[in-house]
């Protein structure tokens, strides 16, 4: 088990718990849980439905929370597009954050290796259990857990760690301020739209800072 | 309602996913698209971050009274400095439990 993989448990287990404090049953946080496979959108469209959001703007959040997926998707492609569809529908439910920055290390480091398909199934049929298994624990044994314990909280500080890793430079720390300084003024949107809107400023900010950086650099 | 929001999601989750992996071609993508792409992390990870410390029953809350932000700050400085999930989450719970128990 990979270190990273092991900051995947606490994770799946708050989204379990999030998920029936939201007002999932067991039954539909689990089904979520498969089928989407992806813990920052179980997250995020749980708390929405549960603060009582339309459905077009849960879907519309969804699709800003995972555009990061497509350029996952292009990442892979020069050494993946050649597969079967099958092997392709395989390898793309399984991609996550954590199989493609491991995938993309060891191809870039053995571009000769054979049976890329193999190393990115296995990364991701791993993760997939554990977070499953997570899950369910946070599903089942989480509403035990009493309240003063703030294990929300965990789940805030994942995200913390995780945007630390995407911080490279200063375009990116400029998305991050920009995105986040965003939201203490689109929380008060009506209908939950401060989250999609908050990422939306952010993104153009770091693409500005970008754009400024290489014109001043350019004279 | 509920099952509409699960099987949507995944829907949409898995066809960004699929989308260049499946169909497309990655030279189809323009070089300022992938620009674009690049600054999606950080800025909605931030974006999920800040409301979850900051904002508590509906409001913006940075008081003394919520030890979440300072909490959130010691977490941030171990982040930065280990760039680990595990010694974030360690740091930033003792933090707030601590505080918890200060302010209890």
């Amino acid at each position: 088990m990979t270190p990273a993989l092991i900051g995947v448990v606490p994770f799946g287990v708050v989204t379990g718990v999030v998920s029936i404090a939201g007002g999932l049953t067991p039954l539909e946080a689990i089904v979520m849980s498969v089928v989407t496979f992806s813990g920052i959108v179980q997250l995020v469209a749980v708390q929405l439905y549960a603060a009582g959001a339309p459905l077009a703007v849960i879907l519309a959040t969804v699709a800003v929370l995972s555009l990061r997926l497509v350029m996952y998707s292009v990442g892979l492609a020069p050494w993946l597009g050649h597969l079967p569809l099958r092997w392709k529908s395989a390898v793309a439910y399984l991609l996550t954050d954590h199989a493609y920055a491991l995938s993309v290390v060891e191809f870039t480091h053995h571009p000769q290796r054979g049976n890329k398909h193999w190393y990115l199934l296995g990364t991701g049929v791993l993760a997939w259990v554990v977070w499953q298994g997570s899950v369910a624990v946070g599903v089942f044994v989480g509403a035990r857990v009493p309240a003063h314990w703030s294990l929300d909280f965990a789940f805030a500080l994942t995200f913390l760690a995780l945007l630390r890793q995407v911080v490279v430079d200063r375009p990116t720390l400029g998305a991050a301020l920009v995105g986040g300084g965003m939201t203490l003024v689109t929380y008060a949107m009506p209908f939950q739209l401060g989250l999609v809107t908050a990422g939306i400023v952010g993104i153009a900010a770091g693409i500005a800072w970008h754009a400024l950086e290489g014109r001043w650099s350019g004279r | 309602m509920v099952w509409a929001m699960i099987f949507g999601a995944a829907a949409i989750t898995f066809l960004l996913r699929f989308s260049f992996l499946g169909t497309l071609k990655p030279d189809a993508i323009p070089p300022r698209v992938r620009e674009l792409l690049r600054f999606v992390p950080p800025a909605v990870l931030a974006a999920i971050v800040v409301p979850a410390l900051a904002i508590r029953d509906g409001s913006v809350q940075l008081a003394v009274s919520n030890p979440r932000p300072a909490a959130a700050l010691v977490a941030l400085v171990v982040a930065w400095l280990t760039r680990s999930v595990i010694w974030t989450i360690v740091a930033g719970m003792a933090a707030l439990w601590v505080a918890q128990w200060w302010l209890a």
